[in-house]
């Protein structure tokens, strides 16, 4: 059974590669402080990458004066020469959701910000990149958000697209922006159930077709990062990112169930998280097969052909998970 | 000064726990404003206010969610402390400005203000040391005897804590260091403040000074000179706040070195003894593996300082484990209370209000869609009793009996709650007697043990008679209508009163009483919006209600439910009023019409006699209205054209207006507001509407008759080719009707792309009327049509 999925994917593979321009791989950075590790540094030299969206800081509103302010900014411990070095801004969407805020005013600080990280670290973009989940009640904050953010930076500006933004298009609009990046995860929420929240082929299926219709050219995002849900008493209390099954599977202090769970058997401590008896961890991770199933689905569904797939996030925590090649093998179906 | 410290590692754990924060908030777990709502039991009533941000909680910390305090926790302890030494030499506000500054805005522009007063205080010490008038001297020269010593010292420290604040305090949160943590350096400036304290004699500087030099060592880069300063000084300093704050300093080294052990001990012996920080501590406690939590334990010189470990572990770990551990140790032990009411109120999250359950279909997961399983008083009584931890419930028990703890009161109510909860209601009414004698008799302590007490009382009744009602009746009195109107701080009560309701409708309906069932659901209250309450839907239960309301002499129990009911005769008229229109009974709408008050003058947006070519209620609405028609009068005029017609007057008019009169009040016209009250439901979509109502507000036979009538009355083309259209707009309803409206959801409905059908009435337009004026408006107007005559 199990070999002729493979064989099925393969057969996919077949017919869906080998057309186009191939896109280049990128990834994204998401740690406060940017430091690469070996085994980090290796995997952009090995594939050739020197690309990098660094996420420079959330914007969030504090919870005292409910005012926007940048949260956690990144600080730089490793010098980014012979990098391509987008910065990338977080917006929550309870900022643009708030009443009366001035999306001018947050557009001149988040550029001078930017700048002023660029500055201090000796770093020059010619490229933005915004993320924001905007909703129905967020569009009209958030595009003029971007209009603005284009007008004062007059640099390229990029956009993160989500599955539903490119469903409903119509009535959450497209941004002005230069060109999107659609993340293909996220997809599912995170609950006790058995889906799994970072990718689900049947969640994606509903939102794909309409691709082909999305009027703004799209580079694609995939994850290859995993966690652990953390479950007590049927509710999700936590989220473990970077989690080493290896060693929760070595550890007596938990049993493994079925094939993603764990079950905590005796209380204790690990990694600075207390597990209750009976505590749950569900691990959610994608295989080397989900990503070239995304990859075939996208191949297939997209209007235009990709110049960018960004890999989400760098950390050799994820790394470790895929064989060294997986990434030409991914772009190798666009 | 101001400000405080572990900044940095505040900042750095605080990310890891944002985003875990981010995501159970995401999934929905409960905010504090709902504990109030799923709760009986008020953590405050008996616990110490340093405890309240570690109550259960579905935030980081109750009440307040982060730590908000971080930057001004000591504001106040520091600017009474300096009041205290300066007493009559500086006033308070100025003490005040010197120590924080004018209070503007942490997001002023105006840096200035903001900054001020550091100027001064380097002005005020260059004039002590240059002897030299300056602008800063002129102007406090005034206020303050600048010769006086201890305004002076308390300069020339302000002068010195400046320099670190420089390092420790971030001052606006749009501004950036390219470093992680900026560290204090100059360690000239810290060995002459060490001098500072050691050559000073004045207890309460030597003090401060003392804690300063921690405090720059503390943001210097090298930190480990903090601990050697701190572990040679610190026998001769005084166990104040000061002192515990500059252990935090030791235990934030220890946790960056990761000495995690040293670290979580360290922190567990400043949450024990400093009520202050017991929000820091118990966040920065973090064991990073059981061995480092042993070790911490093995620490632990005495039984006090395990407690204390204990008790800080129990906050968001393991409450009945951390009770357990801490009673053995030290029964008397003040963390109990906080960790008691922990435990209780994570029994309560388990309970069930509603008496329902969700359906849960075949795989085992819960089908939100299917209506949820109506359960008995007993049922419920049954599954919230499985629901209580039975370890958890004995562990309580026993410590209670013994009554050895600091509160013992407080662990009689907990217990007589938890048995309440398990269904021993006569050993509950122990526990609350014996937890009232010794009980300190506050407002909130009264409060939370009556109302305890009438949960109590209430578990009790599984069928009501006229002795039991009495038990409850002066509580619900007070939850229903006197609690409300207090002002009532921290009490935990409106569990109880929509429990409570949902017990008493479904103990009415258990006793088919289904009229009193009502009154306590309050459907159309309590439904959601728009929902409309199918209550009167059977013509028993309406007639009940209206003989129930008007009855004059009500029993006790009946006052309650009367008086928290939101319906009244003048809805229920209205609603028969309407019910009877569609069923075109005019003289009866009318005379039920009469009996709503005011009701019966609401006036209609639009002029619902008019027929549009399209259905624009903005339109119809905004349009110039000579008359302006309540309700009452559209009844009447009905009425009029009615009787006309019944004579046959005026055929073609009155058949064509009472065409438009009901098709107005239909979902498609512009009269909506004839229907929308709260027993039919509001909304712009028929689907907001239960399906009694939304066949009654969509179906357009009604106006089809009369249009119907109108055509064959009608006299000239024009008007046959306005009949012909009006008609095929009712065409055009039933097919939506049925394609759309007669199906759950819109979302369900056949994706046949169909965006266009010629009505049979666009095609008898087009055939035998295309020579009209009217046909040019409709071509002129409707897109649909000219859509069709243009294919």
């Amino acid at each position: 059974m199990k070999l002729r999925v493979i064989f099925g994917v393969l057969f996919l593979l077949l017919i869906s590669c080998n057309k186009q321009e191939k896109p280049v791989a990128a990834f994204y950075y998401w740690k406060t402080i940017f430091k690469l590790s070996a085994e980090e540094k290796q995997a952009l030299e090995q594939n050739n990458i020197n690309k990098i969206y660094i996420r420079y800081f959330d914007i969030d509103l504090h919870p005292k004066t409910q005012e926007p302010f940048p949260l956690s900014p990144v600080h730089f411990e490793n010098k980014t020469e012979n990098l391509t070095i987008v910065p990338v801004v977080y917006i929550k969407n309870k900022v643009m959701l708030k009443k009366g805020i001035d999306v001018e005013d947050l557009a001149k600080k988040t550029f001078d910000f930017i700048e002023l990280i660029n500055n201090k670290n000796g770093i020059s973009c010619q490229e933005i990149q915004i993320d924001c989940d905007w909703t129905l009640a967020s569009k009209t904050n958030y595009l003029k958000f971007i209009e603005s953010f284009k007008k004062i930076s007059h640099k390229k500006l990029s956009a993160t697209i989500r599955l539903h933004q490119i469903k409903y298009f119509e009535k959450t609009k497209i941004p002005n922006v230069d060109s999107g990046v659609l993340m293909y995860y996220n997809m599912g929420t995170i609950a006790p159930d058995s889906l799994n929240s970072i990718y689900d082929r049947r969640i994606a299926q509903r939102y794909i077709k309409s691709l082909k219709k999305y009027r703004l050219p799209l580079d694609f995002a995939l994850p290859i990062y995993s966690w652990a849900v953390h479950i007590r008493e049927h509710k999700v209390i936590g989220l473990k990112s970077k989690i080493d099954i290896k060693e929760i599977q070595k550890d007596t202090n938990f049993v493994q169930s079925q094939k993603i769970y764990f079950t905590v058997k005796y209380s204790n401590y690990k990694k600075g998280t207390f597990y209750k008896q009976g505590d749950i961890l569900k691990v959610e991770a994608i295989s080397k097969d989900d990503l070239l199933e995304m990859a075939s689905d996208l191949e297939e569904n997209t209007a235009q052909y990709p110049k960018e797939i960004i890999f989400y996030d760098l950390d050799e925590f994820n790394l470790k998970n895929y064989e060294k090649n997986i990434f030409k093998q991914v772009l190798s179906c666009f | 000064m101001k400000k405080i410290f572990l900044n940095k590692f505040f900042l750095v754990s605080s990310g890891v726990l944002l985003f875990a924060y981010g995501v159970i908030y995401a999934c929905g777990g409960g905010d504090d404003w709902g504990m109030g709502y799923s709760s009986n039991f008020t953590p405050e009533t008996f616990v110490e206010k340093s405890y309240r941000p570690l109550f259960l909680s579905g935030e980081v910390f109750y009440g307040i969610g982060f730590d908000t305090e971080h930057n001004s926790r000591f504001n106040d302890d520091i600017k009474s402390d300096w009041n205290a030494y300066l007493k009559t030499k500086v006033d308070t506000a100025t003490v005040s400005h010197f120590l924080i500054g004018d209070n503007t805005s942490r997001y002023s522009y105006d840096k200035d203000k903001d900054t001020g007063y550091k100027k001064e205080i380097e002005q005020l010490h260059v004039f002590f040391k240059t002897k030299k008038q300056n602008q800063a001297s002129l102007k406090w020269g005034k206020k303050i005897n600048l010769k006086d010593d201890k305004a002076k010292a308390f300069i020339e420290f302000l002068y010195l804590a400046q320099k670190i604040e420089a390092v420790s305090v971030g001052e606006n949160y749009w501004s950036y260091e390219p470093v992680v943590a900026k560290t204090f350096d100059d360690l000239k400036m810290i060995q002459s403040i060490e001098n500072v304290y050691n050559t000073i004699s004045d207890p309460f500087l030597k003090n401060r000074y003392w804690f300063l030099t921690m405090k720059a060592y503390f943001y210097s880069s090298n930190k480990q000179k903090a601990i050697t300063f701190f572990n040679k000084t610190e026998a001769v300093v005084p166990k104040n706040v000061l002192y515990y704050r500059a252990l935090s300093y030791v235990a934030g080294i220890n946790y960056q070195q990761g000495k995690y052990s040293t670290s979580n001990y360290l922190y567990a012996q400043v949450f024990d003894k400093c009520p202050e920080m017991r929000v820091v501590t118990a966040y920065s406690f973090r064991p990073e593996n059981e061995t480092d939590w042993n070790k911490s334990l093995s620490m632990a010189k005495n039984n006090r300082e395990k407690a204390a470990l204990w008790a800080i572990h129990g906050y968001y770990k393991d409450e009945m484990q951390a009770i357990d551990k801490i009673y053995q140790l030290d029964p008397k032990n003040e963390h109990l209370n906080y960790l008691l009411t922990r435990l209780v109120n994570q029994q309560e999250q388990g309970i069930n209000n509603s008496f329902e359950l969700a359906k849960v279909n075949s795989e085992g997961s819960t089908d939100y869609s299917a209506p949820a399983i109506k359960q008995t008083v007993a049922e419920n009584k049954e599954t919230n009793k499985s629901k209580i931890n039975a370890k958890a419930f004995d562990l309580v028990s026993k410590i209670a009996v013994t009554g050895n703890t600091e509160k013992p009161y407080l662990w009689n109510t907990a217990l007589g709650y938890l048995q309440t909860l398990k269904g021993e209601f006569a050993k509950a009414d122990e526990n609350f007697a014996k937890a009232e004698k010794t009980m300190p008799k506050t407002e909130l302590a009264n409060n939370q043990l009556r109302l305890l007490r009438f949960v109590n009382n209430m578990s009790k009744i599984d069928k009501l008679n006229s002795k039991n009602e009495k038990t409850i009746l002066k509580d619900l009195n007070w939850l229903y209508q006197e609690l409300p109107k207090q002002k009532v701080g921290d009490f935990r009560y409106e569990n109880a009163s929509s429990w409570s309701r949902m017990y008493l409708m479904t103990l009415y309906k258990e006793q088919k009483d289904y009229v009193m069932a009502e009154l306590f659901a309050n459907t159309s209250a309590y439904s959601y919006w728009g929902a409309g309450n199918s209550f009167y839907d059977v013509e028993k239960n309406l007639l009940g209600m209206k003989a129930f309301l008007a009855k004059p002499n009500k029993t006790e129990i009946e006052k309650i439910g009367f008086s928290i009911y939101n319906l009244n005769l003048n809805n229920i008229n209205n609603f028969q009023a309407i019910q009877a229109t569609y069923q075109n009974k005019i003289p009866e709408a009318i005379a039920f019409m009469q009996q709503t008050d005011t009701l019966q003058n609401a006036v209609f947006y639009g002029n619902p006699f008019n027929g549009s070519i399209k259905d624009c209620h903005d339109c119809d609405h905004a349009a110039y209205q000579k008359k302006k028609y309540s309700q009452i009068e559209f009844l009447t005029t009905i009425k009029t054209m009615q009787d006309k017609l019944a004579k046959n007057e005026d055929v073609y008019t009155n058949s064509l207006l009472l065409g438009n009169a009901f098709y107005n009040i239909t979902h498609f016209g512009n009269g909506r507001s004839f229907y929308e009250i709260g027993i039919v439901g509001y909304g712009s979509s028929p689907y907001s509407f239960r399906d009694s109502m939304k066949k009654m507000i969509t179906n357009c036979s009604l106006p089809k008759m009369y249009y119907q009538k109108a055509l064959e009355a009608a006299t000239t083309k024009e008007q046959k080719a306005k009949c012909v259209y009006m008609l095929a707009k009712c065409e055009r309803n039933e097919y939506y009707n049925k394609k759309y409206n007669s199906v759950t959801n819109w979302w369900t409905a056949d994706q046949d792309k169909i965006n266009f059908l010629a009505w049979n009435n666009f095609k008898i337009l087009k055939k035998d009327y295309s020579d009209t004026k009217y046909y040019q408006d409709v071509i002129a107007e409707c897109g649909y049509f000219n859509t069709y005559v243009n294919q």
